[in-house]
């Protein structure tokens, strides 16, 4: 009886087992490839793990998302202003920092200097091209510094035209020409404009001599940028000087001798002077460009055009770069000097207000977000009460919903769109002025990779007998013109400058998160010049949102 | 008793049991299968407008092996709450492999190829009729005939109006001055801003032409400003068609489209071909050309010439196809006698100068 239990018994498993086997088989592995649009998270800390690289950008483990007012091809970034647990997980040297455009992907060259682990301070420098905002990527211990000539070095960040940038947190030159300072005597280095600077004293005969690699001869198109914190004024003194042999110099110097004063001299028979009230003033930090553009030499002092002085060509070649000494004399400049350029262009207006409100105050021109962690391969490594707000914590393969609605039902994709108005009347238009009508466009989503907006129009803007006003095409409706355009506000916008509504759709807002109201005011605008000709101009626009879930 | 036998049944029985024990829960704990959901899903549509038709474009990644099995497999992308009117004849790319596109009602469904579909998927274009009310609409993207197990969704975004009317009015303009100058000291330009005048030809003698512009003889200066799109017509009209003695009526020096010549009587009135022009802008004006019998050449500056006969009706001297800014044209009088003119101090006309812009 035993016996006959047991073989039955055994029988009995036998075939459960196999049966479990045959009907399960298919279960078994479809569930092992099995995939969630969305799930529930119930636990606090949920760890994952994974092999780094030392290279890669998906192995940072964090990232936070920084926009800036204006996009210029000279940005820093001041890490003083990172979310606080940005100097819990970044390198001690900076080094595993990496930068991407708005879409989280695209790489671009960046520039770490004067970082200060201890301090918690230093400058990130960005490579702009193509990026309206920027993820800054750190978090990854094997990660280290680009080398400077490699793809995402800080060679790279500087455009070509740019012949020395230095930073003064050292004797170096940023970019490619390798324009660096030697000294006998150099300065010292303590808290400046843009993290440290250079101090000089003229007691100490400080001063740095670069090289002038790449330099522009005299006579071409140059500009001069730099931050400077004098002490006094005395009679000599010359924050950049660029020495162009033949004992001749083209120097940008800030003295006052006799009661006049002087923003430049050629140590030959040329000085510019300027009235009183447009000269640097002393005991805090200005910013003075010089430029020379062919014909004229021109001065900005805090990024506002002050005086201008015509000048004759000297096609001497540079020999080297002196800052902090102006060599006639020799003489010393007394105070601090930050950040200084020689650029072998001119800045354009809108790139000159973006320099000065970026390097004057980062703070206010920087949006900064909030720290999320990152993975291509897992969903996140953090407390569920340290997720930041506003930042998508989705992966590539995985989607988390989080929070008590989650726990009882998955939310299903959605997106609204909504414009405040559908008729912009920009009444009668004159020669003396540009008319404005705003339409605001909003989005709210709850898609992945966010949303983007476009605009089309049916047409010029125009009558019914075919007379039209003309596209803007220079970035800027100006009174008198004939230009019709739109321009845009708004954290998502995506261009700063105005621009033409056209039959191809153009985006005007984007962003690669899911949002909640996000909106662009859009502003219509139109001038007109003595010769446009009379009649009712009109134009319809459609405005699309789409999802990218 | 028979105990094996009744042992046994009760083990056939208990292991039956266990069989299907077994089994359920081996089933249970491998649970139900989920489907894999494409990314980057969006459809771009032209218009979202409420009732409206759209062109679509859809766009997404497919995951895993795609749309399997090849040839057979079936996507279907189901626009609920869209109109029943979905078609066209859509391109179809895929990252691998090859789909083709078929429309019932507002269902979209993707049909594999020889090769199966898979990667990043593209449908347009293709039409269907919006909702009829605003929202959010979902879109499900599911497994119609295959083992592969796609399963996702995305949302449109669909509005009472799309549209933003643009709209503005410039009025209509024009600005003229017409007028004498003293010659030589004036020049006629885009900046002429006088009225009225009297030009004064002097003594008239057989053995010359009296001009404007010789011998300190005014000229006649005229400028218009216009946004007409179809310009301005500057036309003259002469009082007496001729230049008439005021004493003796009968008396007076005929107007004649001809070429000057002293000793022959003749009046009228000439456009200084080389004085003449406009404001340079944007958009570019229409320059001011002179029109017959006022075309002739002028000869300016001297005594002689060819001149358009005045009349009493008016007629254009010149006019600009489009707008412009300050066209200008300087106007020449010229006047000869014979000797059967009879003498009189008092030979004059009135010319009234019109400006008409046709907007």
């Amino acid at each position: 009886m035993k016996q006959i239990i047991n073989n039955n018994i055994r029988r009995a498993l036998f075939w459960s087992f196999a049966l479990v086997f045959v009907l399960g088989a298919p279960l078994f592995t479809l569930a092992e490839q099995r995939t969630s649009t969305s799930f529930v998270i119930s636990s606090d800390d949920i760890s994952v793990g994974g092999g780094r690289s030392t290279t890669s950008l998906s192995a940072s483990s964090y990232r936070f998302l920084i926009t800036p007012d204006a996009i210029n091809p000279d940005l820093v970034y001041d890490l003083a202003n990172a979310p606080s647990s940005f100097w819990s997980h970044v390198r001690s040297d900076g080094g595993d920092i990496r930068v991407t455009t708005q879409d989280g992907v695209t790489q671009v060259p960046r520039e770490v200097s004067g970082f200060d682990y201890d301090n918690q301070k230093g400058s990130l420098f960005i490579g702009t091209s193509g990026g309206t905002a920027f993820y800054i990527y750190y978090g990854n211990p094997s990660a280290t510094e680009p080398a400077a000539d490699s793809a995402y070095g800080k060679y790279n960040v500087w455009e070509s035209d740019a012949k020395l940038v230095a930073h003064l947190e050292d004797t170096n030159d940023s970019t490619v020409n390798q324009n660096n300072g030697t000294s006998a005597t150099p300065p010292t280095y303590a808290s400046g404009k843009i993290a440290d600077a250079g101090v000089f004293v003229p007691a100490s005969t400080s001063y740095l001599s670069h090289g002038a690699t790449g330099m522009p001869y005299g006579g071409s198109v140059v500009t001069v940028l730099v931050w400077m914190n004098q002490t006094y004024n005395n009679s000599q003194q010359a924050p950049v000087e660029i020495e162009t042999g033949g004992g001749k110099t083209f120097t940008l110097s800030i003295i006052e001798q006799g009661g006049t004063y002087y923003v430049w001299t050629d140590s030959v028979a040329n000085n510019f002077i300027v009235a009183e009230e447009n000269m640097p003033p002393t005991g805090e930090w200005c910013l003075v460009e010089l430029n020379y553009d062919g014909s004229y030499l021109n001065y900005y002092l805090n990024g506002v055009f002050k005086a201008q002085y015509s000048l004759g060509v000297d096609t001497a070649w540079p020999v080297s770069v002196n800052i902090g000494r102006r060599s006639y004399g020799p003489s010393y400049f007394p105070g601090q000097i930050d950040e200084v350029r020689i650029l072998s262009r001119l800045l354009s207006s809108d790139e000159r207000a973006a320099y000065y409100a970026n390097q004057n105050n980062p703070a206010t021109f920087w949006t900064t977000g909030a720290e999320a962690s990152v993975s291509s391969s897992f969903v996140m490594e953090d407390d569920l009460g340290g997720i930041a707000t506003g930042e998508n914590i989705n992966s590539a393969s995985y989607k988390a919903c989080a929070g008590y609605p989650c726990t009882l039902s998955i939310e299903p994709p959605s997106i609204t769109f909504s414009l405040t108005t559908n008729q912009v009347l920009l009444g009668t238009l004159s020669v003396s002025s540009v008319a404005t009508g705003d339409v605001i466009a909003s989005t709210s989503t709850n898609a992945v990779s966010g949303y983007v907006t476009t605009i089309v129009s049916d047409g010029n803007f125009r009558t019914n007998i075919g007379d039209y006003i003309q596209d803007v095409a220079d970035g800027d409706i100006s009174i008198g013109d004939d230009e019709y355009g739109i321009g845009l506000t708004g954290t998502d916008r995506s261009f700063t400058d105005e621009r033409s509504v056209t039959t191809s759709p153009r985006t005007i807002a984007s962003n690669s998160v899911s949002t909640t109201g996000s909106s662009v005011t859009v502003t219509f605008g139109a001038a007109v010049s003595v010769t446009v000709p009379a009649g009712n101009y009109q134009q319809t626009a459609t405005l699309v949102s789409t999802g990218r879930f | 008793m028979n105990w094996n036998f009744l042992a046994n049944k009760y083990n056939q029985l208990t292991a039956k049991i266990l069989v299907v024990t077994i089994v359920v829960v081996a089933l249970l704990r491998v649970g139900f299968v989920e489907a894999a959901a494409p990314t980057l899903m969006l459809d771009t549509l032209d218009r979202i407008k409420i009732s409206e038709s759209a062109t679509h474009s859809l766009s997404m990644t497919l995951p895993g092996a795609g749309i399997t099995p090849a040839n057979t497999g079936t996507l279907l992308i189901t626009y609920t709450g869209f109109g029943s009117d979905f078609a066209g004849t859509p391109v179809v790319t895929c990252g691998t492999g090859t789909a083709t596109a078929g429309f019932a009602t507002n269902v979209l469904t993707l049909t594999s190829g020889a090769t199966a579909c898979s990667g990043t998927l593209t449908v347009t274009p293709f039409t269907g009729t919006n909702p009829g009310s605003a929202g959010s609409y979902t879109i499900s993207v599911a497994t119609g005939v295959g083992g592969a197990g796609i399963g996702g969704q995305f949302a449109i975004a669909i509005v009472d109006d799309d549209q933003v009317v643009v709209s503005a009015t410039v009025e209509s303009s024009i600005t003229f001055n017409v007028g004498t100058q003293a010659a030589p000291g004036s020049t006629c330009t885009g900046s002429f801003a006088g009225n009225g005048g009297s030009l004064d030809l002097g003594t008239l003698t057989t053995g010359a032409i009296t001009s404007s512009d010789v011998s300190s003889v005014n000229h006649i200066c005229s400028r218009v400003s216009t946004n007409a799109s179809n310009g301005v017509n500057v036309t003259v009209e002469s009082l007496n068609a001729s230049l008439q003695s005021v004493s003796v009526p009968a008396d007076y020096i005929p107007s004649a489209t001809a070429a000057m010549a002293a000793g022959t009587a003749n009046y009228g009135l000439c456009a200084s071909a080389t004085r003449r022009g406009m404001d340079t802008t944007d958009p570019v004006g229409a320059m001011p050309a002179a029109v017959s019998p006022f075309i002739a050449s002028c000869v300016e500056d001297t005594a002689a010439g060819s001149v358009g006969a005045l009349t009493i009706s008016p007629q254009i001297v010149w006019a600009t196809s489009g707008p412009v800014a300050n066209a200008y044209y300087n106007l020449v009088i010229k006047a000869a006698i014979s000797g059967t003119i009879p003498a009189h101090n008092d030979y004059a006309d009135t010319l009234t100068f019109v400006a008409t812009g046709t907007f």
